[in-house]
């Protein structure tokens, strides 16, 4: 240390700090305000893209239709002359399905109200758990699948209703608990897959016999959730949506 | 006093030090990307819910 | 310095800190939602909140532990570290926010209660790409309440400063989950090579200062020479020694401070009591020993804080032979008067 020295001592209950630490506080100051900007920037261009999927948050709309309670329950909207359906996935709030809601509805025409929930052109609803009533429609019955057979696919397992728009992003890892909860409390699986030129089709995920998850088949399937899988099933068309019916022991982890 | 405290310290810093680079660096090696599947079927990707991502 | 408790003991030092730190977290909250939803208009405003808060937390933790070292290595740094305190409570806060707005998000409106999911919803223990990452999340949250919590000089007087330093050196553990926690959680989704560098410059930017810092201090705990044939021992010179500060040494495995001042020369334990901080670092001023961290003082002949103040350190005997300063390493009791060595030509 040199005696000569001289140095300049900072006391915080002073209410003035000797001016060459002043100077020093200054550009600590600015350097790390420059730092948060920096930061924030940063942070905010380093995220991936965002897909355009929506969740309609307070606005409420009415629809009528057919409804189908299996596998999953589905809205089905004719339109017109047109022999094809709009189907509507139906859940209810929450991280809820909505099978209890439709269940005494089961082939028959309604009217409910909900909030649209949409991403390219998969169409789901929240449904207002006391909104449905029973209405006298031109009844459309579902279309008979299209069977396109059996593939191997590799992919990730979510929950439609996040994926769909109601989380954005909703799925892999950081929204792992969140699909897991959401598939044990009833919302419909999708099966989302990429071909190798970035094209993505997604398809809605069922038990073997086209039943939804249940019991020990629910556990294997929420044990993989968000997880890079494989899963060999039968693909099948229904109004231009697929489905996959698989057994939950042909759901493998891609090591 | 305080030389105790001063080795807990350095204890500290170099074992977290040690394990913070190595789980670093393990987690950005282990992070996977979902696979693509290499030929989609023609009858999946002419579904209308397809749609290309890029 | 306080002899009473109130909630903040406010001057105009720490309004002027505090007020720099609530525009920081409000400039990075603001830049972050606002630029984000126009870089990024179909992000919800759930996720650049839950991200925003995260990486401001993230970001304010950075800046509390680059603050210790920075300041051994640049002392005309230490403004920062006198009311880092509030840093640290505002951060707990904004981690906070996070870990509540998660929760809400990713566990709330389900079959289980939240805090349940965020514990079973993921189990996958055994493996890294997958590991649950959220509960690292939650219980870094819980130590960071823990030190909020206790931040208070009430706290600190009261486990005394050994305990409360022990127990607030369980940052660097908060610190270790919070980085697996974004390692394992976001960094496995978002795999932009910006992010990881980002972080690994934080984390090169923590753990190299810290080293550097503690290896710039190692000279100062090599222990002196063996005490001689009468048991004291030999410190420095009294030129040496500049006015009204002082000249460290350690002796018997502890660190003293031998200050001179106005003719005189007293040694003291360099350990402050209120935090611990380097007494021998400060300087003698109004006839006291002046602590470089938070300004408690002590009468140097005395090592007790002048009434009504309470605090006393550790005294040691002083005696000057032929222009050397000798000490006796067996401390007094705290407050123990020692007169001074009187410096024979200044």
């Amino acid at each position: 240390m040199n005696p000569s020295e001289q140095r300049e001592f900072y006391i915080g209950y002073l209410s003035q700090a000797p001016r060459g630490i002043r100077r020093w506080m200054r550009a600590a100051v600015i350097a790390l305000l420059s730092l948060v900007v920096l930061v924030a920037l940063w942070v905010v261009w380093g995220q991936q893209k965002f897909a355009a999927s929506r969740f309609e948050f307070g606005t409420v709309r009415e629809f009528s239709g057919v409804i189908q309670a299996s596998p999953y329950p589905v809205l089905l909207v004719g339109t017109g002359a047109d022999k094809s359906a709009v189907r509507y996935t139906l859940v209810a709030p929450g991280k809820h399905g909505a099978d209890a809601l439709v269940s005494p509805f089961a082939g028959q025409s309604v009217r409910l109200r909900g909030t649209l929930i949409y991403r390219d052109d998969l169409q789901m609803i929240e449904v207002e758990p006391d909104s449905l009533q029973p209405a006298q429609l031109d009844g459309r019955l579902p279309a008979a699948p299209e069977t396109l057979g059996s593939l191997t696919l590799f992919g990730e397992i979510v929950d439609s209703k996040c994926y769909l728009g109601v989380m954005n992003p909703g799925h892999t890892k950081p929204h792992r608990e969140c699909a897991a909860n959401c598939i044990r409390g009833g919302i419909p699986p999708l099966f989302v897959v990429r071909d190798g030129d970035g094209k993505s089709a997604v398809l809605w995920l069922t038990g073997a016999q086209g039943e939804g998850f249940q019991g020990e088949a629910l556990r294997q399937l929420l044990d993989v959730v968000a997880e890079p899988v494989s899963i060999t099933g039968e693909v099948s068309r229904v109004d231009g949506q697929l489905f996959l019916r698989a057994a939950p022991a042909s759901i493998r982890r891609i090591p | 006093m305080i030389q105790p405290l001063r080795r807990q310290h350095r204890f500290m810093i170099t074992v977290l030090a040690v394990i913070l680079v190595v789980l670093f660096v393990a987690g950005l090696l282990v992070r996977r990307t979902i696979p693509a599947n290499p030929h989609l079927p023609e009858a999946v990707l002419t579904s209308p819910s397809v749609r290309n991502e890029q | 310095m306080s002899h009473t408790y109130s909630a903040i003991g406010w001057n105009r030092q720490k309004r002027l800190y505090d007020g720099v730190v609530v525009a920081g977290v409000i400039l990075y909250l603001a830049l972050f939602a606002g630029v984000g939803a126009l870089v990024h208009p179909n992000a919800t405003i759930e996720t650049l909140l839950i991200r925003g808060l995260g990486t401001c937390a993230l970001l304010l933790l950075h800046v509390i532990l680059l603050i210790g070292p920075l300041c051994r290595l640049q002392p005309q740094l230490l403004p920062l570290l006198y009311n880092r305190r509030h840093l640290g409570v505002t951060m707990f806060l904004v981690a906070l926010a996070h870990g509540v707005f998660s929760l809400i998000q990713f566990h709330a409106l389900g079959d289980l209660s939240p805090l349940v999911s965020l514990f079973v919803s993921n189990t996958r223990y055994d493996s890294l790409a997958n590991f649950p990452f959220q509960p690292l999340g939650f219980i870094a949250l819980l130590i960071l309440f823990l030190m909020a919590a206790t931040s208070h000089d009430f706290w600190l007087a009261n486990l005394t400063a050994p305990v409360w330093k022990r127990l607030h050196m369980l940052v660097y553990v908060a610190y270790g989950l919070i980085v697996a926690h974004v390692v394992l959680g976001v960094l496995q989704a978002e795999t932009s090579p910006w992010l990881a560098i980002l972080l690994g410059s934080g984390l090169l930017a923590v753990l190299g200062l810290h080293l550097w810092a503690g290896y710039r201090e190692r000279h100062h705990d090599q222990e002196l020479a063996a005490p001689n044939h009468d048991g004291w021992v030999d410190v420095c010179a009294v030129k040496d020694i500049p006015a009204n500060r002082a000249c460290i040494a350690t002796v018997a495995g502890e660190r003293i401070a031998v200050f001179k001042y106005e003719g005189k020369v007293s040694a003291l334990s360099n350990v402050c009591q209120h935090q611990n901080g380097p007494l021998g670092e400060g300087e003698i001023i109004d006839g006291c020993v002046t602590c470089p961290w938070h300004g408690y003082q002590y009468l140097p002949d005395t090592g007790a804080s002048p009434p009504p103040f309470t605090e006393k350190v550790p005294t040691f005997n002083v005696k000057i032979v032929n222009e050397r300063v000798f000490v006796d390493p067996c401390p007094n009791a705290p407050g123990t008067r020692v007169e001074p060595a009187l410096v024979s030509n200044e």
